[in-house]
């Protein structure tokens, strides 16, 4: 029951998030009427004939940022629970293990080498399939750096990952990619392109201003493999709460749970970083969230964590932006702002609260 | 008749171990019969159990439920004819009782009429239907033990292996522990139970395996085994020995230094 209200509270407040997004704007003074922003928006689709003047691009340009921004959520917060689920560890997240980092320097070598410029993270025109590049290298990055977590947490025997472990493997990545990042900049910087520099900056901090339809459809893709995933590893990640054994004398196949909860972790995570660049604590924030709320059945967490991220980021982007005004703080800083303390909090909460068979 | 479970020379060294735990074991396990492993610390009965479960692979021999290798069966196949109780788990799930027990019906695919047939039958027989809706961590040691037992039971395999369920429990715990495992052997289950409690081996059980040192010490009946020739040699000689009432066998610690020294 609390699941179903759960659900349908969340999808509703998802649509009336993007719809506020539209009609009401974020760093954008210009208003536009509810019915002038849905007949913009149907204008997309062919179904109405555009607004006049700026009118349209104005809604176009809102349109594709807020569902950006919806699909970032969404990918993050399921990679989120499905990395905690599979570690058997709430404070594994995409960002504090090194996979969001993973990523972004897999993005990053793309950038380098297609030619992205700007601090809006545009992509040379030449390259039409550039984006899907650039996703398939943050891919790599990310799926990298899950393998080298699951290969090291899993080195000290079954049982869950221990929090000290996360923590630690994730310190160590983290620094190791923020080095190769720095590098990078470094000769950039010494070659004085202040275009790649400016790019690379803004991928890191995480970005949702002046999204197009294709990061729009990059998002989309991660939270369409993700949804398709759910009933391959939902019963399955709940089997393994009581240890990988368990979990197998159950019928659970242990490797292939493993293997699609790391891949849709990673590629979701890929996808978020491709259309947003590096934007942290939503993978870990959202699953706590949702988890006082429902409970941490693997069934309903993560089809909830699909539109709890989407409204976590949708609210807090325009929640700042009511309270902040013309000059909101870019996604990746918001986030972190946010982020950093509740982690603390959980660090503490965790320390006190052990419970053992 | 073909054994529910069948050992042929089987060696096995779990990950980690220098040489073999356990060497070239031959056993024959019948159903509708409680057959308990017995042996002292670092035996390999817990290394015996994961073999017959199919989560060790042996390194020579072969393993067998019900005529088939159990190396050639999937993992689902695999849970279907063989449920495991463990001692214990690496943490409780935070999940309802009924939620846990459900857990033992993945194996199946079954549909939603047939999983609860066998899930309110599982609660029944380990008396836990009262207390389907309680969060798996408010229960006693006792009650956890009975859950395991009942997502066991909701597997609905033919052959159930029990590593030291009574481990940590008290007597009455242990007693009705023991007393549902009895009654599947009744019901024509094969019940595989592996104990360091030789009383409760000599109470409950049909057949008695001693494992010492990898290897098949003895084997046969409670009477057959539990005697000082057989388990002297194994355990020492501070043991005690008298017989109950039923005529099983009771195997007590005796001091080695004398009263008050």
């Amino acid at each position: 029951m609390r699941e179903r209200a759960a659900l349908i509270g969340l999808a509703v407040a998802t649509v009336a998030l993007v719809a506020a997004q539209v009609g009401v704007g974020v760093a954008s003074g210009i208003p536009v009427a509810p019915g002038d922003a849905l007949r913009a928006c149907l204008a997309l689709v062919g179904l109405a004939e555009p607004l006049e003047g700026y009118a349209q691009d104005v809604v176009t340009w809102r349109l594709w940022r807020a569902l950006t921004a919806a699909g970032v959520g969404s990918c993050l917060a399921l990679a989120g629970s499905l990395l905690q689920g599979l570690f058997r560890n709430p404070l594994a997240s995409p960002s504090l293990i090194g996979v969001t980092a993973g990523a972004n320097l897999g993005a990053t070598a793309a950038l380098l080498a297609l030619g992205g410029y700007g601090a809006a993270l545009e992509l040379a025109d030449s390259v039409s399939a550039a984006p899907y590049l650039v996703t398939l290298a943050a891919f790599t990055g990310s799926l990298t750096v899950a393998l080298v977590v699951v290969t090291i947490a899993t080195r000290s025997g079954p049982g869950p990952t221990s929090i000290a472990t996360i923590l630690l493997l994730g310190v160590a990545l983290n620094s190791c990619i923020a080095g190769a990042l720095s590098a990078v900049e470094n000769v950039l910087m010494d070659a004085r392109d202040y275009g790649t520099l400016n790019a690379l900056q803004a991928w890191s901090f995480g970005t949702l201003d002046d999204r197009k339809a294709y990061h729009a459809v990059l998002v989309g893709l991660g939270v369409a493999v993700g949804a398709a995933a759910i009933p391959f590893v939902a019963r399955e990640l709940d089997l393994l709460t009581g240890g990988d054994e368990d979990a197998e004398s159950l019928g659970v196949s242990i490797l292939k749970t493993r293997v699609v909860a790391l891949t849709v972790a990673a590629l979701a995570t890929a996808c978020a970083v491709a259309a947003a660049g590096q934007v942290g604590f939503v993978g870990l924030v959202v699953p706590h969230l949702l988890r006082l709320l429902v409970g941490s059945s693997h069934r309903t967490l993560l089809p909830l964590s699909l539109l709890g991220g989407a409204v976590f980021v949708l609210g807090t982007d325009l929640a700042q932006v009511l309270v902040v005004g013309e000059r909101p703080l870019r996604a990746g800083v918001l986030m972190s702002l946010l982020g950093g303390p509740f982690f603390l909090g959980l660090l503490m909460f965790h320390a006190r609260r052990r419970v053992g068979w | 008749m073909v054994s529910a479970l069948r050992l042929s020379n089987v060696s096995a060294r779990p990950a980690g171990a220098r040489s073999h735990v356990l060497d070239r074991i031959d056993l024959e396990v019948r159903g509708s019969a409680v057959h308990a492993i017995v042996g002292p610390n670092g035996a390999g009965k817990t290394t015996l159990l994961r073999v017959l479960a199919g989560l060790l692979r042996p390194t020579d021999g072969t393993a067998e439920v019900s005529g088939t290798p159990i190396a050639s069966l999937s993992a689902r196949a695999r849970a279907r004819a063989l449920a495991v109780v463990p001692q214990s788990l690496e943490s409780v799930p935070p999940m309802r009782v009924e939620t846990f027990v459900a857990g033992g019906r993945y194996a199946w695919r079954a549909n939603p009429k047939a999983d609860r047939v066998a899930i309110t039958a599982a609660l029944e027989r380990t008396g836990l239907l009262s207390m389907a809706d309680r969060g798996l961590a408010t229960l006693s040691g006792g009650e956890r033990q009975r859950a395991l037992v009942a997502r066991a039971l909701a597997q609905d395999a033919p052959v159930l292996l029990c590593d030291e369920p009574t481990a940590s429990l008290d007597v009455d715990q242990q007693i009705g522990v023991l007393e549902i495992l009895a009654g599947e052997a009744c019901r024509g289950r094969a019940v595989v139970l592996v104990t360091h409690e030789l009383n409760l081996a000599s109470q409950f059980a049909d057949r008695v395996t001693l494992l010492h040192r990898g290897r098949i010490a003895a084997g046969g009946t409670p009477s057959e085994v539990l005697q000082p020739t057989v388990l002297r040699p194994v355990y020492g000689d501070g043991l005690h020995f008298a017989s109950l009432d039923n005529g099983r066998p009771l195997v007590v610690p005796r001091r080695r230094t004398p009263d008050g020294g």
